[in-house]
C-alpha cells in the first residue's frame, strides 16, 4: 500500500530524542550549573531558583521545536564573544571591529532592522514571482533578524551594567526596547508556525506588521534618541518587570500574528491570490492556535500586573488606562477564542474579528500611552 | 466699568453728558447740535457694548465698513473722538453711581481710560467677566504612606494559579474517544471507527486520517 509509507509508528515523546537533542540539555544543565558555581555567591534565592529552572525549559523548548536548539547556540556564541570583547570597558563599543560593527547593542539591532526589511522584501517577492528560492531566502533573512536582535538585547542587557552597575536593568523597560522585543516575538511565532505547518506564503503578511514596527523603531530612534540606555525608574527596580512584560509581548506578538494571517484569510476567501495562499483551514488554525498562545499569555501577565501592582502600589486593580485596556483587550479575545470553541465561530466573521482586535490591540500597546495618561506612563511618546 | 458699558440707562446718560460737555456754550442752533451728538454718542457706545455676536472695537469696524470707502478714514476718526469721550463720561457715571469722587481729566486718568477701554474691548474674546490670574502660592511638601494588608494574599495567588492552568488546560488538553467496532462478516473482518472530540480543529482531522492509516496496516500484518 502506498499510504502506508508516510505514516510513521507514534514513539515516545522522549523515544523521538536525537542524540543531539541530549547533548543539547546536557550542555544546558552544565552552562546552568557552572553559572551557580561561579555566580551563585551573588545570587538571592529566587535568582537561582530561575536560573536552575532555565536549563529545563529551554531544553525543552528546544526539544519541541528543534530550531531553538541552533539558535540558543549561536546566540550564547554570539553574546559570550560580545561581552568577551567588552571586557569590562563600555568603550570597547567605538574600538574594536566587531563591536562597533556587528555586536554592539545598537549595531545588531540595526542589523536586525536591517534584515526585517530585507526578508520583507524577499518573501514578497517570493510571493509575487511564486519563487519558493525567494520566499526560503525570506526565512533565512528573517532567522538571521531574530539572532541579530537576541543578540543585540543580550549585550544591551550587558552594555546597561557596564555604565553603572545600579543602571543595569533587562532591556524591556521602554518603549524602544519593547518594540524589539515585539518584532522578534512576532517573527519567533510567524517561524515556528512555517516550519509546523510548512508554508512560507504567510511571510509576506506577517512580515509587513514587523517591518512597520521596525519603521516606527526606527524613527523613534531617530527623532527621539530612544537608544541611549537610561537607568530604571524606581516604580519598575522589581523582579515581576522580568516576566510581566515579555509575557504581555508574547500576548500582542501572538495576536498581531494572528491579525496578519487573517488579512491574508479574508483576501483569499475573497478571490485574491487564492493559489499562491494555503487552504483556508490552515490559515483559520494558524489564526486559532496565536490567538490562543496569545490568550494564555496575555492572561499570564494581566495576573502578574495585578500582583505586581498590589506590591507596588497597594492594590491589585486601580482602572489605570492601560489596566482597562488590557482588560478590554482580554476580553475581546476571550470571547473570540468562546464564540469559537464553543459555537464553532469560523470564516470571514472571525478573520474580520481578529483583524479589529489588532486596532483594539495596538491601541492598548500604543494608544493608550499616547492620549491617556496613568500609573503606566514609562514608555510615553 | 465694564459693567457701566453693559448698562443701557449709563450710556444714555453718559451720552448726554459727552453731549452737553462737547460742545461751546455759545454756539447757535445748540438744541439740534446737542441732540445729534447725544444720538451718535448713544450710537458708538452701543455698539463698542456690542451684543452676542461681536462688540468692541470690532463691532466699530464692522460699522465703519458699511460707510463708503472714501469717507472711512475720517469718519472713524470721529467716530473714535466720540467713543473716547463718551467713555471718559461713562466712567464718570459710574463712578458717581458708587459714590465716588469725580477725576481731573489728566494725562494719568487719560491713559487709564485708553488702556481699559482697550481691555473691555477684548475682554470680548476671552468670553468671562472675570480674568483670574495666579499671583502665587505656596508649596506644602508632605509624604503619604500607604499601608494595605492582604490576609487572603495566598487564596488569590492559588486562584490566579488555578485560572493559569485552567486556560492551559483548556487549549492543549483536548479530549478524544476513540471507538473501533469489529464485527465479522463472511468475507472477513470489518471494522467501523469513529473519533469524537469536543472541539472541531485540524489536529484533530490529521489525527483520524493517521489513526485511520494506521488501522489499516495493522488489520493487513498477519
Amino acid at each position: 500500500m502506498e499510504i502506508t509509507q508516510n505514516y510513521s509508528p507514534y514513539q515516545g515523546f522522549f523515544k523521538r530524542l536525537s542524540i543531539a537533542d541530549w547533548l543539547y540539555a546536557v550542555v544546558l544543565c552544565l552552562a546552568s550549573l557552572f553559572a551557580l558555581s561561579r555566580f551563585g555567591a551573588y545570587m538571592d534565592v529566587y535568582e537561582k531558583g530561575i536560573l536552575l529552572l532555565a536549563a529545563p525549559t529551554f531544553a525543552w523548548l528546544g526539544w519541541h521545536w528543534k530550531s531553538v536548539r541552533t539558535l540558543m547556540v549561536i546566540l550564547a556564541v554570539l553574546s559570550l564573544l560580545a561581552i568577551q570583547m567588552y571586557g569590562g570597558s563600555l568603550d570597547m563599543a567605538n574600538k574594536k571591529f566587531f563591536l562597533k560593527y556587528l555586536l554592539s547593542s545598537q549595531s545588531a539591532i540595526l542589523w536586525m532592522s536591517t534584515l526585517f526589511f530585507l526578508s520583507t522584501l524577499f518573501y514578497w517577492g517570493g510571493l509575487v514571482a511564486r519563487s519558493d528560492f525567494g520566499a526560503s531566502l525570506g526565512s533565512v533573512l528573517c532567522w538571521s533578524a531574530v539572532v541579530m536582535g537576541f543578540t543585540g538585547m543580550l549585550v544591551r542587557w550587558y552594555e546597561s551594567y557596564l555604565i553603572g552597575a545600579d543602571v543595569g536593568h533587562i532591556p524591556v523597560s521602554n518603549l524602544y526596547e519593547v518594540f524589539i522585543l515585539f518584532s522578534m516575538i512576532t517573527a519567533l511565532f510567524y517561524l515556528y508556525y512555517e516550519q509546523q505547518y510548512r508554508t512560507r506564503q504567510l511571510g509576506p503578511f506577517v512580515m509587513l506588521i514587523i517591518s512597520a514596527a521596525v519603521g516606527f523603531l526606527l524613527w523613534y530612534t531617530v527623532s527621539r534618541d530612544a537608544a541611549e540606555i537610561q537607568p530604571l525608574v524606581p516604580a519598575l527596580q522589581s523582579w515581576w518587570m522580568k516576566i510581566h512584560v515579555p509575557a504581555n509581548f508574547i500576548g500582542y506578538g501572538t495576536f498581531a500574528l494572528a491579525a496578519m494571517v487573517s488579512v491574508a484569510y479574508l483576501l483569499k476567501s475573497k478571490g485574491y491570490l487564492v493559489d499562491r495562499l494555503p487552504a483556508l483551514e490552515v490559515l483559520d488554525d494558524v489564526m486559532y492556535k496565536a490567538i490562543a498562545v496569545g490568550f494564555a499569555f496575555f492572561t499570564i501577565a494581566t495576573i502578574l500586573g495585578a500582583l505586581w501592582a498590589a506590591e507596588a502600589w497597594g492594590g491589585y486593580w486601580s482602572w489605570d488606562p492601560k489596566e482597562t485596556w488590557a482588560l478590554i483587550v482580554w476580553l475581546n479575545y476571550a470571547a473570540w477564542l468562546h464564540m469559537r470553541l464553543m459555537k464553532g465561530l469560523r470564516g470571514q466573521v472571525a478573520a474580520w474579528w481578529a483583524l479589529v482586535g489588532l486596532l483594539v490591540t495596538t491601541f492598548a500597546f500604543l494608544g493608550v500611552n499616547m492620549f491617556l495618561s496613568g500609573l503606566h506612563s514609562y514608555g510615553t511618546l | 466699568m465694564r459693567a457701566a458699558v453693559q448698562n443701557p440707562e449709563l450710556r444714555e446718560l453718559a451720552a448726554q453728558r459727552y453731549a452737553k460737555r462737547a460742545l461751546p456754550a455759545n454756539m447757535q442752533n445748540a438744541e439740534q447740535v446737542q441732540a445729534q451728538l447725544t444720538e451718535s454718542a448713544r450710537k458708538s457706545l452701543n455698539i463698542f457694548a456690542g451684543d452676542e455676536q461681536q462688540s468692541g472695537f470690532v463691532a466699530i469696524s464692522k460699522f465703519l465698513e458699511q460707510i463708503p470707502e472714501a469717507e472711512q478714514g475720517k469718519a472713524a476718526d470721529v467716530f473714535m473722538k466720540i467713543l473716547n469721550g463718551s467713555m471718559w463720561d461713562l466712567w464718570l457715571v459710574a463712578r458717581e453711581k458708587e459714590g465716588l469722587p469725580a477725576l481731573e481729566l489728566d494725562e494719568k486718568h487719560a491713559r487709564f481710560l485708553q488702556l481699559a477701554t482697550g481691555a473691555i474691548s477684548d475682554a470680548f474674546f476671552y468670553g468671562a467677566p472675570v480674568f483670574l490670574q495666579l499671583t502665587g502660592f505656596e508649596e506644602v511638601k508632605a509624604s503619604v504612606l500607604q499601608v494595605t494588608r492582604s490576609p487572603g494574599k495566598n487564596v488569590v495567588y492559588l486562584g490566579c494559579l488555578l485560572l493559569v492552568l485552567g486556560v492551559f488546560a483548556m487549549f492543549y488538553i483536548r479530549e478524544r474517544r476513540l471507538w473501533v467496532w469489529i464485527r465479522d462478516d463472511v468475507a472477513g473482518t470489518h471494522a467501523l471507527m469513529a473519533l469524537s472530540s469536543q472541539r472541531k480543529s485540524l489536529d484533530f482531522e490529521k489525527e483520524f486520517e493517521q489513526l485511520k492509516i494506521h488501522l489499516q496496516q495493522l488489520s493487513t500484518q498477519p
